[in-house]
């Protein structure tokens, strides 16, 4: 009896789990969305404590609305894998025959599609409540869209060593914020750069080497640390 | 021998404050973390002694 | 004639660590203190004053052994990790946490040192130097490392999840250090060094003296720590019992 097992192509799998992942978000609509808030309220805040004055928030701008980003992005990591790992499917997704390292590859992008883009899409109004010019925030959109993915590559390492554990969402903020900072000092940097009259090819290209080398490591690690919190 | 004097020394040429402060708070970290080491190892001795005490009982 | 043979592989039992732990740390502890005594002297009696910046450069003999120590024990730390993640050898995370207490506190120390070698030569307590800020973000790298230690019940897991972080911070601090030394330049910062300043050879000895002074200073203590570790983690066992009572 042959052809029983139906043999799934791995693109196939891939695109399943970020469908599901992303259906999943969909439904849970204000787990998406706080996160987006959070970028917002933060945002806001750091006008709140410098005072209006708009020279000094133009030069804050770039510096401000990324590390709220970053924040925010943060925020969201939980969910990758936490109900996953409480329902028992995490531990079905370990023991598949599909590498695990690419379905964290595939949660991690759909973590990016669900918490990163938001955030992309809702810098230049926030860069306009800073008073960025429209080339700024252009600039701004890019670097966050090349940063937001690596974001949630590294995060990914985080959420999973912290699954289950006490305390784990301040605990994942310790453990992965000074890995953002090189993302978060080239994201910033390529729209000053700008500001100043210099080229952002150099940051633009660092942050996609970033992004490649995120691409590559991050599931690795990950994928090694989901098994030892499933052990 | 560099320094004129023993208040020379110490004077460390205005610097006193930053320099012995440094070689200070050195001193003070090191024999801190000696005499934790110590008091952790022997919290668990004191610990595995109870626990062999109340298991032969 | 029967020659003898180590058989070194039998060092990688807890049980028989402890007791080599045990009869090596005095030699390093008192290696350590010659060492320092010898670097102090050499810093406050040999060493010359420095042209610009008087009295006060002093201070690297303790910043820079501080600074050197904590990266180097990170990347032991990551090492020990990564043997005890390929091999699966219970004593080489135990290693790794004997380490990281030691590490953060010579983090913590460069980032003192260093705050007191700024202040008279650059007027404030903290310039954001590539230096002073890659020290700041590795503590950060180190009380991550002790905080998800302390989270994480089971020793086991513990060991194996501090390991992965240990290496993915370890890969990432040249990262890390690029991407801060860039910033910096980029804001024109100060920087928190002797260049611009010959470094006499006698600066340099006594620097590289208490450097070792340092390492020596580690590996006695992380051995010491270890031995407390091992007896904590094997308690169940019949040889802790017995050594104990």
């Amino acid at each position: 009896m042959s052809s029983a097992i139906k043999t799934v192509g791995l693109g196939h799998v891939l695109m399943a789990v970020l469908k599901r992942e992303i259906s999943l978000g969909m439904r849970q609509k204000g787990e998406v969305l706080t996160p987006l808030v959070f970028f917002v309220v933060i945002a806001s805040l750091f006008p709140l404590g410098v005072g209006p004055e708009s020279a000094l928030l133009l030069r804050m701008a770039p510096g401000v609305l990324w590390v709220s980003a970053l924040l925010a992005a943060m925020l969201s990591l939980q969910r990758m894998f936490a109900s996953d790992y409480a329902d028992g499917s995490l531990e079905q997704m370990a023991l598949s025959s599909t590498p695990l390292a690419l379905l964290v590859l595939a949660k991690a992008l759909a973590h990016f599609l669900l918490a990163g883009l938001p955030l992309v899409l809702m810098a230049p109004v926030l860069g306009l409540q800073f008073g960025l010019d429209t080339r700024a925030l252009g600039i701004l959109m890019l670097s966050l869209l090349l940063g937001t993915p690596t974001l949630s590559l590294i995060g990914s390492i985080g959420a999973a060593l912290t699954l289950g554990v006490r305390g784990a969402g301040v605990l994942l903020s310790l453990l992965i914020l000074p890995l953002y900072i090189p993302v978060l000092i080239f994201g910033a940097g390529a729209v000053e750069a700008d500001a100043a009259g210099l080229g952002i090819g150099g940051h633009l290209s660092l942050m996609s080497a970033l992004l490649v080398l995120s691409l590559f490591f991050s599931p690795l690690a990950t994928a090694a640390a989901l098994r030892i919190s499933l052990e | 021998m560099q320094w004129l004097s023993v208040e020379d020394f110490f004077y460390m040429g205005g610097y006193a404050f930053y320099v012995w402060g440094s070689f200070g708070i050195t001193a003070l970290v090191v024999v801190a973390e000696i005499w934790q080491v110590r008091a952790k190892r022997r919290e668990i001795l004191r610990n595995l002694l109870n626990d062999n005490d109340s298991q032969q009982n | 004639m029967k020659t003898r043979v180590i058989h070194w592989f039998k060092f990688s039992s807890p049980q028989n660590f402890y007791f080599l732990a045990g009869k090596m740390w005095p030699w390093f502890a008192a290696l350590a203190t010659v060492l320092v005594l010898v670097g102090l002297w050499i810093s406050f009696f040999v060493a010359p004053v420095d042209a610009q910046q008087g009295q006060g450069y002093r201070i690297i003999f303790v910043h820079v052994p501080a600074s050197q120590m904590s990266m180097f024990i990170y990347l032991v730390m990551a090492g020990w990790a990564g043997f005890g993640l390929a091999f699966n050898t219970r004593l080489s995370g135990m290693m790794a946490s004997a380490l990281a207490p030691t590490g953060a506190l010579f983090a913590f120390l460069s980032l003192v040192t260093g705050a007191l070698w700024g202040k008279p030569m650059w007027g404030a307590w903290w310039v954001w130097d590539a230096r002073l800020t890659s020290e700041l973000i590795l503590l950060f790298l180190y009380l991550g490392f002790l905080a998800l230690q302390a989270s994480i019940d089971d020793p086991r897991r513990a060991d194996k999840a501090c390991a992965i972080l240990a290496l993915v911070g370890a890969v990432n601090v040249p990262i890390i250090y690029f991407s801060v030394k860039w910033w910096n330049t980029l804001h024109q910062g100060a920087s928190v060094s002797l260049k611009g300043s010959s470094m006499a050879s006698t600066m340099l000895t006594g620097m590289l003296i208490m450097v070792f002074a340092f390492w020596m200073y580690t590996i006695a203590i992380a051995l010491v720590r270890v031995r407390t570790i091992i007896l904590d983690r094997e308690r169940h066992t019949e040889w802790v019992k017995h050594a104990v009572a």
